[in-house]
């Protein structure tokens, strides 16, 4: 009955040749959206400083100084040159490293989507098991509101009625910034009703399924205890769905933060990014861009090998994985 | 085989299991309470004016960081964000008068120079002696980043003696005291950059500065003016007005700058907050496209100016848009830049009647949708929102739509998400109508009129709406008079051509910026101009 489920190196070197591929798609990707974007950094930059739209010279001057003036594909190729060398170039606005930016921002944005992740994870999988327990009762129909609730109401609408509840009604949590675990709190909080409602219907669908199933009334009938059949076999398998969502959510929350980001002041690279954004800093938003993808991709790889270990009758690229005693 | 299982996990498991999982997180705010983590501001008896005595520090809540850090363009600790720790020559009172800074006097010395007279005795934080060396070093560091609106060279700035400095831009302009109030002529210390490393002359010293989450200054003991009252301020920057206002009411900050409009009610409210309006220093305003290519030339039609003058309620936009906090200013420039030449200008009143007849006598007939039309044409308008973002002239688009369509006017909405965007479209000429919110930020009354419609030399603006050469004579006129009353009387002239002859400018609202403070807040004087705040004056009183 020992389970032993390993990875087939063969798929995993497969997955990191594609990965490649994918990163240059991702690079060229990210570089053409920045460039072809109306507008351009001397615009947004200059505006600022002139206090009016810059003159044709004035841009002329500013795209030489930058190197803009060269041609698309030379600039892309000394970017993703510098790139695979660990140097996504230096912001327009700031004259800082990309990659220290992001490394200086990542991590509050990663304690963040962290934070929000664990704690969706842990309301969704147990709420979701209760609901399913109590298909059509009373806890079945309370986490449907939840989870409606979760899906319906914008984030920022959330966190506003956050901060009235506990920085000024009960002045417990401080509103916005970034002082502590206190500050940490309300913006969890936020993402957290944010994201949960779906998971937790994952849950509930999944758990129902595999209830029905044959071998959950087999253990059930050889005398498991009731405990046992649903951890370990209800459980296991009603997780796989979860485990997807779950891990590109937390790809989408080290990017898609920036609306409670914004409104917490929470310093992280979602609230960077967009103001590089405005600005048409090209370097920082391809650098980000690229960053993100590369996080997506490889979160996606992470989520395929999960599901060995979750559950072994899966095959991975043809691969059966051996030891399942199923 | 679910009732099974059910009859083995009891609902007090399944609780007691969830409560650890993380479902009682919710409460930690309770618990957080009851350990004293609240950061609200210690409560202050109110009414109480005495000056501060001792160590005060205090939390101000600004909009999002938007310096330039890199390059000449940078103005750390001077624009957007003025935290004064650096001083400009010349300063911009609250009536837009030019007071003297580091410069006690000035004087035209030739046809196109300025001599300043420096201030003696002031020093920089660092202790090293201010003088005509660093006021050379600053404008020919402005020289090499293009000279700014100034049009500064690398030879404009003489050095006379080390208290008197010669200014000849590249240009003749004669509004360069005017021009120099702005914070980017700031002056620097020769050989230094702004930034924590360079140190200014300002009532603040550096602290440090956290990109995007603070600046913080203290009082310069050295001062050569009145000291600051406060001897430390933490500006955080808070992006989102909202969140702004709610910090204050929390007692996270002291004050907050630029709160959103809905939310003042709210604040007022609950007491222990004062709101404090700055004088109108901005405007929102539609520029109407005259020279516009096919299909964008509606615009041309006079009758159409006048009824898009004439067509829309100010009064209600300003109430229900701008929750009644904004001035129904009739002209671009704030009223004291003008001074009594400001009475030039008539502007128009809400008048849907003569609207609706100088639409009538032009041959624009109501059609079956009730959209006018003539010749096969609709009346149906491009309205462009972009300036410096759609988000900040949110609401105005949906008014000025419902309002045109009452008089057969369709409007249809394109909104552009930032300046980038907005100046792509503007430069294409796609549009009949162009909404801003534009602002004036130094002294000089020609800067507005010029950089969006004079024609001397062409620009992206003036292409689409330069009235002609009226407007051009009186501008260049303005540029090139010597007495203030001149260049008031020509500017005033010149918006009377653009706003009441050729109707291109259509005024909708006058802007005021709208701080919040905690109630034990004094001392503030708001400039009009955000940019040119002083931040000395103000303190915790009690």
């Amino acid at each position: 009955m020992r389970r032993s489920a390993h990875v087939p190196f063969a798929y995993v070197a497969r997955r990191l040749i594609g990965l490649v591929a994918v990163w240059l798609g991702i690079s060229a990707l990210a570089f053409a959206i920045g460039h072809l974007a109306p507008g351009n950094p001397g615009t947004a930059i200059l505006s600022g400083e002139l206090g009016r739209l810059p003159t044709h010279a004035e841009l002329a001057a500013f795209d030489h100084h930058l190197g803009l003036d060269r041609p698309l594909v030379v600039q892309y190729a000394y970017w993703v040159a510098g790139a695979l060398h660990g140097n996504l170039g230096t912001s327009y606005l700031t004259g800082q490293s990309v990659f220290a930016l992001l490394a200086s921002r990542m991590p509050a944005t990663l304690i963040l989507a962290a934070c929000a992740l664990c704690l969706s994870a842990a309301l969704a999988v147990p709420l979701g098991i209760w609901a399913a327990l109590r298909s059509t009762r009373l806890p079945d129909s309370l986490t449907r509101v939840l989870a409606v609730g979760s899906a319906s109401l914008p984030s920022f609408w959330i966190g506003y009625l956050l901060i009235i509840a506990f920085a000024v009604l009960l002045p417990v949590l401080p509103a916005q910034g970034n002082a502590g675990l206190a500050s940490l709190i309300l913006p969890v909080l936020t993402l957290t009703i944010a994201i949960v409602g779906v998971p937790l219907r994952l849950v509930r669908t999944a758990v129902l399924e595999v209830l029905g199933q044959d071998y959950v009334r087999t253990a059930r009938a050889v005398g498991l205890p009731a405990r046992t059949v649903v951890v370990r076999h209800v459980l296991r398998n009603a997780l796989i769905p979860v485990v997807t969502y779950l891990g590109l959510i937390f790809a989408f929350l080290l990017s898609g933060t920036v609306i409670v980001e914004t409104i917490f002041s929470w310093p992280g690279v979602g609230l960077a990014v967009t103001t590089a954004i405005h600005n048409r800093d090209y370097p920082v938003v391809q650098g980000f861009v690229l960053f993100t993808g590369t996080i997506f991709v490889v979160i996606n790889l992470i989520v395929d090998l999960l599901y060995t270990l979750l559950d072994p009758r899966v095959r991975l690229g043809g691969t059966a994985v051996r030891g399942a005693d199923a | 085989m679910q009732d099974e299982v059910r009859r083995e996990i009891t609902r007090r498991d399944f609780i007691r299991r969830c409560a650890a999982a993380g479902i009682a997180l919710p409460a930690l705010p309770v618990v957080l309470a009851a350990c004293g983590s609240s950061q609200r501001t210690p409560t202050v008896s109110p009414g109480s004016t005495a000056p501060p005595a001792g160590n005060q520090e205090l939390t101000v809540g600004v909009a999002q960081d938007e310096y330039v850090t890199s390059g000449l363009k940078s103005h750390l600790g001077m624009y957007p964000l003025n935290v004064n720790v650096y001083e400009p020559l010349v300063r911009l009172d609250p009536d837009y008068s030019v007071s003297p800074q580091l410069a006690t006097s000035w004087k035209q010395v030739g046809a196109n120079t300025f001599r300043f007279q420096l201030r003696p005795g002031v020093t920089f934080h660092d202790g090293a002696p201010f003088g005509a060396s660093d006021v050379k070093y600053t404008f020919d560091r402005i020289a090499s980043g293009g000279g700014g609106l100034a049009g500064l060279g690398p030879s404009s700035t003489r050095v006379v003696d080390n208290l008197t400095v010669d200014v000849t831009p590249m240009a003749p302009n004669l509004r360069l005291v005017e021009q120099v109030v702005h914070p980017e002529y700031s002056i620097l210390k020769q050989g230094t950059v702004p930034g924590l490393k360079g140190p200014g002359t300002g009532p603040f010293r550096w602290v440090s500065y956290v990109p995007q989450s603070r600046v913080i200054v203290k009082r310069n003991p050295t001062y050569w003016a009145a000291k600051a009252k406060a001897s430390g301020i933490t500006f955080e920057f808070v992006p989102d007005a909202t969140s702004r206002g709610l910090a204050l009411a929390a007692g996270q900050l002291d004050v907050a700058v630029a709160l959103a409009r809905p939310s003042v009610a709210s604040l007022k409210a609950r007491g222990a907050v004062d709101i404090v309006r700055a004088p109108v220093g901005a405007y929102n305003a539609m520029y109407v496209n005259i020279h516009g290519k096919p299909p964008y030339t509606i615009g041309a039609d006079p009758a159409v100016r006048l009824a898009l003058q004439t067509g829309i309620d100010r009064h209600a936009l300003i109430q229900s848009v701008f929750s009644g906090l904004a001035d129904p200013g009739h002209t671009l420039l704030p009223a004291p830049l003008l001074g009594s030449a400001a009475s030039l200008i008539r502007g128009f009143s809400y008048d849907q009647a003569r609207a609706k007849a100088a639409l009538d006598g032009a041959g624009w007939k109501v059609g079956s949708g009730g959209i006018r039309a003539h010749n096969g044409t609709p009346l149906q308008l491009v309205l462009v929102n972009g300036f410096p973002d759609a988000a900040a002239n949110a609401g105005v688009p949906e008014f000025v739509q419902a309002s045109l369509r009452e008089i057969g006017i369709g409007i249809t909405i394109k909104s552009e998400p930032d300046t980038n965007s907005y100046s792509a479209v503007l430069g294409q000429g796609a549009g009949d109508l162009f909404l801003e919110t534009g602002s004036q930020n130094d002294a000089n009354p020609a800067f507005l009129p010029e950089v969006l419609f004079y024609g001397k030399p062409p620009s992206q603006y003036s292409k689409l709406f330069d009235p002609g050469p009226s407007f051009d004579a009186e501008i260049s006129a303005a540029l090139a008079a010597t007495s203030r009353a001149a260049v008031d009387r020509d500017v005033a002239l010149a918006i009377h051509q653009v706003e009441d002859v050729a109707m291109v400018f259509i005024q909708l609202a006058g802007i005021f910026a709208i701080f919040g403070l905690r109630s034990n807040i004094q001392g503030l004087v708001p400039n009009p101009s955000d940019v040119n705040q002083s931040w000395a004056s103000i303190y915790r009183a009690g």
